[in-house]
């Protein structure tokens, strides 16, 4: 489904973190959030997902308006997948009740569950692991469990905050190329946020440079690299 | 959840307006307009004066010796190349006091060293008597000693050692580098700690009782209890109450005044850290034995002699071992099941309470930020830094004609006195615990409600037990709340321990002293395995 932010802004008390961000994300396509630390690309993210009430401004997800200044939809009224930049997998339940969670709480049959749970394992390469804890996982392995928790449900839109962080540069590089086929085979929706601009350049079908909470350039990776709107994106890109 | 939390407020609330705020507003206004009360000639005379100071000695002394021991038993017990395991053996010897009600420790005391029928001084006749100031002190010192080594304990684990490495490798000795760096680097703490235990000792009434008393030596909590009991006098009870509570509240203020912006003290330079361990020298050897010798008298002796106190068919005669008062307490004491069962009643129902508002709570304030909640954590600190003989006399003065003599007061007194450990351990927990996990099971479809009941309940189900046997402990011996307020059939192990202690059979007391530290003990181990270490003591 598409998303559309329009004119979004957030403040903390005085100070403004999120600046009138106005941006779609079309069905099917992989937007990434770029910027350096505390520019507000994570506060635009919570936004989408829920986890923060918006100080004003839009948001639409398909037809159905999820915010502005009368109406808030809370997050788990959304049908929004996100993985965290921690995965925050739960420590007290397994691999495959992590998984199952989602479908667990909206009441699916016990065989769909199981499924479900082993098609989406299947889709990451963690068959086989699906009696581990967290704990028993390495970081790849937890951030895979992470995205086959988040497209369990079959969300409308995937968020996805840095997470590929926590990773060495070797395994990052793997989990980019598998989330990139990923997001094709499956053809979800995605917002990403990263502060890395090769994570941006090679993911993005269209990436958006912020700054000091405002949007200064959205575009394709070879817009923005070619064509950089000031100074900041030029010496950002570079 | 939020409406969840909003309605429990209003029950907390309800408890705190109705078992704290009410009764102290009624109980000082009825002190405050007593006719015929010459103040002046009341805190003249010498038994007044007496009482006050014996208190205010009782308080600093014990302050001064355990927090000065338990930081220089933890240094050397932190920074010397130790077996793990006598270390481990040594720590949990030392702490596990605090699991058990002071007056545990003046019996086993008493069973020690009273004159004439100590097993010490049968020994050592030269010993002197533990009844008197300086026994309360003594046996309050090493009481104590476990909850300042609590405290410190978390100095310890957060301060980064490599501070100490730098002095060493400046040419400093490891006993310069604890007066000159580990010391002053500790000062906010131990002024903190030293404060928090004076406020402990100066609300003590079952030591003093047991050993101070019967040498004619009054503290204030002791005269406050004789005022009520024997001297009907509500109105000397009442002034007396409103000093002691002065003085409390003068310490706690001190206490906060010296942790205010301070806490990042300890932590001067980043992450905590062992620093690089010492081989033990010969001084350290001889400190350490010290630490051992401390740890047989605080913990050892007084339990083992408990223990052999409950055995004893005749108190004088050590060989005369039987199950007789076991016998006799279980089958010939009508009070001791009443007892038992209105202790287990009162305590499991006043901590299933306060854990369910101090988790409510605790996660109104940290995660929905209520200010709300805050107050109510506030108030049950000030609940449980209160002196319970206080509490006890604003619940009787409120509640008089109504609900006294029920065990309805006691409830209430236990759970504004303890109440506060619920939310005092489940507070941290949840903040320790990352928002990310419950907004993830939200992003997953989850209602605030059910991420809490499928999230974070079961993830603190650790923290939950700790908050459980914490609040529990203490209220099933509750001693100096109970004395005041059990009437006619709400009789409770505390207040029976210490009447058969005081005016019947020291061996019966020590039967029920025995069985209640034991099922503490058995609990505190379960706790411990079920959380891997990181609950219990």
């Amino acid at each position: 489904m598409r998303v559309k932010v329009e004119s979004l802004r957030k403040s903390f008390g005085s100070t403004p973190v999120v600046d009138n961000v106005t941006f779609t994300v079309e069905e099917g396509e992989l937007v990434t959030l770029l910027g350096p630390s505390g520019c507000g690309k994570t506060t635009v993210l919570r936004m989408v997902a829920g986890l923060e009430r918006p100080s004003g401004g839009r948001i639409w997800v398909g037809d159905r308006l999820f915010s502005d200044e009368k109406s808030f939809v809370p997050p788990h009224q959304r049908g929004i997948g996100m993985v965290f930049q921690s995965y925050a997998l739960w420590p007290h339940r397994t691999v495959f009740k992590n998984i199952a969670f989602p479908l667990e709480i909206q009441k699916h049959p016990r065989d769909d569950i199981e499924a479900r749970v082993r098609e989406v394992l299947g889709a990451v390469a963690l068959e086989g692991l699906a009696e581990r804890y967290p704990h028993e996982l390495s970081g790849g392995q937890q951030q895979r469990v992470a995205v086959a928790r988040a497209i369990a449900q079959k969300p409308t839109v995937l968020l996805m905050d840095e997470p590929l962080s926590n990773l060495d540069a070797k395994l990052r590089e793997q989990m980019r190329r598998e989330l990139k086929s990923l997001q094709r085979d499956l053809k979800l929706t995605m917002l990403y946020v990263t502060h890395d601009r090769l994570e941006a350049l090679e993911l993005s079908h269209r990436m958006a440079i912020l700054d000091h909470g405002k949007l200064i350039q959205i575009g394709t990776p070879q817009d923005v690299t070619e064509n950089p709107a000031n100074d900041f994106v030029a010496h950002f890109i570079e | 959840m939020r409406a969840l939390v909003r309605s429990s407020e209003i029950l907390h609330g309800t408890l705190l307006a109705l078992g704290l705020v009410c009764p102290l507003a009624l109980f000082f206004h009825k002190t405050l307009s007593f006719e015929n009360t010459d103040i002046v000639a009341l805190f003249s005379s010498p038994a007044i004066y007496n009482a006050t100071l014996n208190s205010l000695l009782l308080s600093l002394l014990t302050a001064l010796f355990s927090t000065i021991l338990a930081f220089v038993f933890s240094w050397i017990l932190w920074r010397y190349d130790w077996s793990p395991r006598l270390v481990r053996a040594l720590s949990i010897t030392m702490k596990t006091p605090y699991l058990l009600p002071p007056f545990f420790f003046a019996m086993g005391w008493i069973a020690l060293a009273a004159p004439s029928v100590g097993y010490l001084r049968a020994l050592y006749p030269d010993l002197p008597s533990i009844y008197g100031m300086s026994g309360t002190v003594f046996v309050m010192t090493l009481w104590s000693l476990a909850f300042a080594m609590i405290q410190l304990q978390v100095f310890f684990s957060q301060f980064p050692g490599h501070l100490e490495d730098a002095a060493i490798l400046c040419g400093a000795s490891p006993l310069q580098t604890f007066f000159r760096i580990t010391t002053p680097l500790a000062r906010p703490q131990l002024v903190s700690c030293f404060l928090l235990v004076s406020v402990s000792s100066l609300a003590a009434f079952g030591v003093p009782a047991m050993l101070a008393s019967p040498d004619r030596a009054y503290v204030l909590t002791t005269r406050i209890y004789q005022s009520i009991k024997s001297d009907q006098n509500f109105s000397q009870a009442g002034w007396l109450s409103l000093l002691l509570l002065v003085i409390t509240i003068v310490l706690l203020l001190l206490q906060r005044l010296v942790m205010k912006g301070r806490h990042a003290a300890a932590l001067v330079s980043g992450k905590a850290s062992r620093p690089a361990v010492l081989r033990p020298s010969f001084h350290a050897k001889s400190a350490m034995a010290l630490i051992c010798f401390f740890a047989v008298i605080a913990s050892v002796l007084p339990c083992a002699a408990l223990v052999l106190q409950s055995f004893l068919r005749d108190r004088s005669d050590v060989t005369s071992i039987s199950l007789e008062k076991y016998i006799y307490v279980f089958s010939q004491i009508p009070d001791g099941w009443i007892a038992l069962s209105n202790s287990l009643l009162t305590a499991s129902v006043g901590t299933i309470i306060a854990t369910f508002l101090g988790l409510v709570t605790a996660y109104g304030m940290a995660r929905l930020h209520l200010r709300s909640s805050s107050w109510m954590i506030e108030a049950w600190n000030i609940g449980f830094a209160l002196p319970g003989t206080i509490i006890a006399l604003s619940l009787l003065v409120f509640y008089a004609g109504s609900i006294t003599d029920t065990l309805w007061i006691l409830g209430f007194g236990y759970l504004i006195k303890y109440g506060a450990f619920s939310a005092r351990t489940l507070s941290p927990a949840l903040s320790a615990l990352s928002k990310e996990l419950e907004e993830a099971a939200w992003m997953n479809g989850a209602s605030p409600r059910q991420a809490f009941l499928k999230i974070v309940v079961p993830l603190l189900k650790p923290a939950i037990a700790a908050a459980l046997l914490l609040a529990w402990v203490p209220m099933l011996s509750e001693l100096t709340i109970s004395v005041l307020l059990v009437g006619v059939g709400t009789e409770t192990l505390g207040a029976l321990i210490y009447r058969l202690q005081e005016y019947a059979d020291p061996g019966a007391a020590a039967v029920l002293a025995v069985v209640v530290a034991l099922a503490t003990l058995i609990l505190n181990g379960a706790l411990r395995r079920v959380s891997k270490g990181s609950f219990g003591i």
